[in-house]
């Protein structure tokens, strides 16, 4: 029944790839940087204070946004573990959870040529040195507003909101048919 | 296209990002204050911006990065910012101001 | 033909001979010619005629500030590209190009007759000759003047190739690579930055290429160019690119490039990019663009065969093509020396020099004696003979009042030089008058930038060289053996004996303006040089003015009468040089142009042949006809079963937004006029938002998901904006509130169910929700599960009919939609699209934000007064609300129209009268909003806003159009259903 707004996955030898990513557990975290300390002891795993820092476990990423804002990634065999961490931090602190599993789209784009497409729409330096592995940031490609996030020196994660999917797979098929 | 400086991101970002939103510092009277207020008092709130030639505290609003509003003051001649700070603090001095151009 | 290739080019490879066609005939040249050295070196000057005059024109310079030699490059269907200069154009086997603007033939053109009569063509022509008669506006003179508008025909069919696009980043951008670009290079390769190096030619070298007999540091300047190429393409931090011109410079070192990819090869590989847009940030920009040369503004200065004495020296040393066999030189600069001496060196036959100065630095005099080159010094050149080339011309000297005829099949002229300060000024650095020059150069910087070289108004090799070093503090000094680059003196009239009005001496090549044209607009009350500019058109060719801005800016100051300073300059705007339009769209064409935002059931309605229409970026299916039906039948077939069993409407794009935290109330409270304190959990209620104008701003249904999380619906359009909205409050008015704003439209697909079966279809499906009237009544919702997908049910209806709003995880909705729809055949379930949708909620009067409304409409206009509350202390549009002119004055209020005959439909927007018989203009009451043919009520309804319409209930009101003027009545705006009993049970 679970159907993505695409189903891309697109390889051009070891220039570059890019593959939807499945089914995923997001949630949109809300709180005052004050009940951090707080959420983590309930989570059990780290929450980065920073805009645009990442903390990445095996199956979990969680990533700030915004002063007060994070987006929490987690692959869905978690679920029940996570239904109750929620409500764990509904519980105990000023907090607010929103579920946008499907609000997303996530794409993995790897190779030699991935940060030179990607800078094909989107405004920011990408260098090593001044978006290093671990980072993540909202920002914009062309006119779609994405969340980057670089796990590797020619891998990053794209995400966007789910219409916007189909644009960003064909936009990226465009600069790989264009420039390979 | 100007690189703007987002005082919570503390980082220079394409203007791409960002959305205006204009003119700074105007608060708005709360409920219990507007019903004393006149119409014509009302109104130059509501409608009467200075629309200055010049340094203009302006607000912007980090909305494809952080998602903050926050305020800056920029030249509307030359189109430059100037300095950018967070929202509730002060209007910057003259000599804040100056001391930002340099 | 004849062969005027005089010695090995610089850039030329002659082991590769290339075959082109100009207007047909074919040609040969060298693999790293252009267009024009390639016509020079097969003896062709003629390849243009004029814009205005259709005079036969030829080469005049040798880079992309050529004004004459422009022509349309063919490669095929779909690849057309007019105006191209052929200067810069290279050439490659089969290249197909063709003289503009010339019929029959280039060399025999009927439009020349302009040329005649061009005693009729002066400056402001078109302003002064096309006012009268007024009858002749339409079909005589627009068809007249738009025959003659544009240069190259602009192509028919849809541009067949690709572009690209894509954003850079570097610590250092150089733009230009003569010997100050390169030094700086050089330099800069050193640091720990990234460089780029770019340059517009097919080379890096600029001015090196075009020189000969100079020696760098004791190297060859060819050789000394080889080994800082070599550097450079080492450096790991170094990108050098060619073909790539620096169209603008805007804030924050944001430099605009254009690289041509494939221009200039035969087999351009498949599917590969001709253009690409780089949108370079850089912290420091060098601008090393070099400077232009200029001609001189003399009596028939323009025909082919004349040209500049810099693109002469450039065609023999960077092409090995002599310009002709018997040349001449007109100039007031130093440097037209340096290219006379090189072609003598060449073994081309230089005869004289007319030199317009008194006096000449003797060691030029010297050398031009011992190549044996007359010099006549004070002497000026009054006429140009030669129909399509020139053969001779009139020289003339004004102290001795003594003339002489000169014959040659080359001119060659240098006016001095004027610095590019294209970009310098696209970065709004200010520039000022350097009189030794006769020239504006850089003045103070408005970002990280500087000039070097020439375009600072630094000639000459070894001062470039040197300053390009000097940038990044290097010390190291070239040393460079060179003529010294000298001086000259710029005038603003050329003597000759004719008078003024016999003169052709043009200043504009391209756009055919002449020195008397500026004279004119001065003589006629233009003293402002940007007035003078679009009165004669001068400088607003393709060329932008590159060879003429300078010398119209010293008529125009003479004329003036006062000095050039005061009269100022034009504005540089971007591009630089003309740029394709694919640049500028690169990848953004067709299915990229924007994106189209659709919904998770959009695949089948795509299957099941919807008509869409857009809403935003979104596309929504507007209805599904079945067996050819058109809109009409389609939507009465699709509201007649709704209302009659079951619809199913896709509301997907609806925006929604969770509202989560312990003041969610408090913040509802101020953003909405509505009051929420009373919403219990697990009810719905009707939101009405305002501006802080108090007028309304968006509505829709929010739902109380717990004590402290709503979840908001917003109309489709205004999403984004109710978002920025509320955020906006929250963060700088609200901010002491514990409560956040999350964006969830696309975390729901939403599926509508409406009609008297809404529920029969659902009671199967979901075990965990009583359904029944009693315990989820209208406006209520539930959480639960259908068939298995956790589901948020709203009890909802925007028709009037009972209704459910399924909300599922969006990646679940197609999967729903398709049980529903097996599920719903017995019950004839009708998918029905966005035009339903809008008769249904009409015929019930329910209002859409942006259409009943128009951002004037305040609740009390429309009808929606209780959803105002009247003890909130405070909420956005409250004062405004008590206005006195809102709560006094005469508003337009919406109310219903039921026309005379109920067959007739309004026209959406038409204007409503209460008198058809007053005099015109009538007083317009106000406008219908929606109009509809209602099929379940079997005559026509509408809405609209009319000025006092409360008080005018069933009083008769008029609609002119132009066919009639129909009769409507006033009326409530509820057509269907008043008392609202079907939305209940």
């Amino acid at each position: 029944m679970f159907e993505q707004a695409v189903n891309i996955s697109l390889k051009k030898s070891d220039s570059f790839e890019c593959k939807v990513i499945g089914e995923q557990l997001r949630y949109s975290i809300r709180m005052k940087q004050d009940f951090v300390e707080k959420a983590e002891k309930i989570c059990g795993f780290n929450i980065p204070r920073n805009i645009g820092e990442v903390e990445s476990y095996d199956k979990i990423l969680c990533m700030c946004l915004g002063p007060d804002e994070w987006i929490l990634i987690v692959q869905p065999k978690l679920k029940l573990q996570f239904d109750k961490i929620i409500a764990r931090l509904n519980n105990s602190i000023t907090i607010s959870i929103t579920n946008i599993s499907d609000r997303n789209i996530g794409f993995k784009l790897k190779g030699k040529k991935v940060q030179k497409y990607i800078n094909s729409g989107c405004p920011l330096d990408l260098a090593l040195e001044s978006f290093p592995i671990g980072k993540a940031s909202r920002t914009v490609f062309e006119s779609v507003p994405i969340l980057l996030f670089r796990d590797g020196k020619l891998s990053f994660r794209v995400e966007c909101w789910r219409s916007f999917g189909p644009y960003i797979s064909d936009f990226f098929k465009r600069i790989a048919d264009t420039n390979d | 296209m100007l690189l703007i400086h987002c005082p919570y991101c503390n980082k220079k970002r394409p203007e791409v990002e960002f959305a205006y939103a204009g003119e700074a510092h105007i608060e708005r009277p709360n409920g219990i204050n507007q019903l004393t207020m006149t119409d014509e008092e009302w109104s130059n709130f509501m409608f009467i911006r200075n629309n200055i030639r010049g340094e203009h505290a302006e607000r912007w609003w980090h909305n494809s990065g952080c998602n903050m509003f926050f305020n800056a003051i920029r030249n509307t001649q030359t189109d430059k910012f100037i300095m950018t700070y967070k929202m509730g603090e002060n209007l910057p001095t003259e000599k804040q101001i100056k001391a930002a151009k340099k | 033909m004849k062969n005027f290739r005089s010695k090995k080019g610089s850039v030329i490879n002659e082991e590769e001979t290339i075959k082109f066609s100009f207007d047909g005939n074919e040609f040969s040249g060298f693999k790293g010619d252009t267009l024009s050295s390639a016509l020079l070196a097969n003896g062709i000057h003629l390849v243009g005629r004029s814009f205005k005059y259709h005079r036969p024109r030829g080469i005049l310079s040798a880079g992309s500030e050529e004004p004459n030699a422009i022509i349309t490059f063919d490669r095929g269907e779909g690849k057309i590209t007019p105006n191209v200069r052929a200067t810069t154009l290279e050439i490659f086997n089969r290249l197909q190009s063709f003289s503009q603007n010339s019929y029959p033939n280039l060399k025999f053109d009927i439009g020349a007759f302009n040329n005649v009569f061009s005693i009729f063509f002066p400056a402001g022509f078109y302003n002064k000759t096309f006012m009268w008669p007024k009858s002749f506006w339409d079909k005589v003179y627009e068809p007249f003047i738009r025959n003659l508008a544009g240069l190259g025909p602009a192509p028919l069919s849809e541009d067949t190739d690709n572009y690209a696009s894509c954003y850079g980043h570097c610590e250092t951008l150089i733009i230009g690579s003569g010997p100050a670009g390169i030094a700086a290079a050089l330099a800069a390769s050193q640091t720990e930055g990234r460089v780029i190096l770019v340059d517009e030619q097919s080379e890096i070298g600029g001015s090196l290429l075009s020189s000969s007999n100079k020696k760098i540091d004791n190297l060859s300047s060819e050789q000394w160019l080889s080994k800082a190429l070599n550097t450079l393409k080492k450096s790991n931090n170094v990108k050098l690119m060619t073909r790539t011109t620096a169209i603008g410079y805007w804030h924050d070192n944001f430099v605009a490039l254009s690289e041509r990819l494939t221009d200039h090869l035969s087999q351009v590989p498949e599917g590969s990019a001709r253009e690409q847009l780089h949108r370079i940030r850089a912290r420091r920009v060098i601008l090393a663009q070099g400077a232009i040369e200029r001609p001189l503004v003399f009596n028939g200065n323009d025909r082919p065969g004349i040209m500049l004495s810099n693109a002469a020296q450039t065609y023999l040393n960077k092409y090995g093509v002599r310009v002709g066999d018997n040349i001449s030189v007109f100039t007031s600069h130093d440097s037209a020396y340096e290219t006379a001496f090189e072609m003598c060196d060449a073994k081309v036959n230089v005869s004289v020099i007319i030199d317009l100065r008194k006096e000449v630095n003797a060691d030029l005099l010297a050398e031009a004696n011992s190549r044996g080159i007359e010099v006549h010094l004070n002497s000026s050149i009054s006429r140009t003979y030669g129909k399509l080339r020139i053969n001779a011309f009139e020289v003339y000297s004004p102290i001795q009042n003594k003339k002489f005829i000169v014959k040659c099949d080359a001119l060659i002229m240098s006016g001095g030089w004027t610095p590019s300060l294209h970009l310098w000024s696209h970065s709004k650095g200010s520039i000022k008058w350097d009189k030794s020059i006769s020239a504006y150069i850089p003045d103070k910087a408005n970002e990280n930038v500087c000039c070097i070289g020439a375009c600072n108004g630094n000639f000459g090799i070894e001062k470039a060289l040197n300053e390009g070093n000097s940038v990044f503090n290097n010390n190291k000094k070239y040393v460079v053996q060179e003529q010294s680059f000298g001086s000259g003196v710029v005038l603003n009239t050329i003597p000759n004996y004719l008078k003024k009005e016999k003169q052709k001496a043009f200043v504009d090549f391209q756009n055919d303006v002449t020195e008397k044209d500026i004279s004119l607009a001065v003589q006629e009350g233009f003293k402002s040089i940007e007035h003078v500019k679009r009165y004669t058109t001068n400088g607003m060719a393709t060329d932008q003015g590159k060879t003429s801005n300078l010398n119209a800016l010293e008529i125009a100051s003479r004329e003036v009468g006062r000095s050039i300073e005061k009269v100022g300059l034009t504005t540089f705007r971007p591009p630089y040089t003309p740029t394709t339009f694919g640049t500028f769209v690169g990848y953004r064409d067709k299915e990229l142009f924007d994106p189209v935002r659709k919904t998770p059931i959009d695949d089948w309605a795509v299957t099941n042949s919807a008509v869409f229409e857009p809403v935003g970026l979104w596309r929504r299916a507007r209805f599904f006809p079945k067996n050819k039906e058109n809109m009409d039948q389609a939507v009465a077939r699709e509201c007649k079963s709704t209302r009659d069993s079951l619809g199913i409407f896709d509301a997907s794009t609806l925006g929604k937004i969770e509202i989560v935290g312990p003041d969610a109330t408090k913040f509802m409270n101020l953003m909405y006029s509505t009051s929420w304190t009373s919403l219990k959990v697990g009810n719905c209620r009707y939101g009405l938002m305002l501006g802080e104008d108090g007028y309304i701003y968006d509505d829709g249904v929010v739902a109380r998901i717990a004590d402290d999380r709503y979840h908001v619906t917003t109309t489709t359009g205004g999403a984004p904006r109710v978002f920025r909205h509320m955020e906006d409050y929250l963060q700088t008015e609200f901010n002491d509130l514990d409560v956040w704003l999350t964006s969830t439209t696309e975390q729901w697909a939403v599926i509508a169910l409406n009609g008297p079966h809404a529920r029969d279809i659902l009671e199967p499906l979901i075990k965990d929700i009583d359904l029944s009237a009693d315990s989820f009544p209208h406006m209520s919702i539930r959480e639960g599960n259908i068939c298995g997908i956790p589901t948020r049910l709203f009890r909802v209806s925007f028709t009037g009919e009972l209704g459910f709003e399924i909300n599922v995880p969006s990646n679940y909705g197609l999967a729903l939609w398709k049980i529903l729809m097996t599920e719903g055949a017995k019950y004839r379930i009708t998918p029905y699209g966005t035009e339903t949708m809008h008769v249904l909620r009409a015929e019930k009067g329910y209002i859409i934000v942006g259409q009943d409304t128009d951002g004037t409409v305040t609740p009390f206009d429309a009808g929606l007064g209780w959803a105002v509350a009247k003890k909130k202390k405070d909420f956005v549009g409250m004062r405004s609300l008590k206005r006195k002119d809102l709560v006094n004055g005469v508003r337009k209020q919406l109310v219903g129209l039921l026309t005379e005959d109920p067959l007739t439909v309004l026209a959406e927007g038409s204007q409503i009268v209460i008198n058809p018989k007053q005099p015109k203009p009538m007083k317009m009451l106000g406008h219908v909003t929606s109009s509809y043919w209602s099929e379940c009520l079997g005559k026509s309804i509408a809405m609209a806003v009319i000025e006092d319409g409360f008080n005018l209930m069933g009083t008769d009101i008029y609609i002119p159009m132009p066919e009639d003027t129909i009769k409507a009545k006033v009326c409530k705006p509820i057509f269907y259903d008043p008392e609202g009993k079907r939305i209940h049970v």
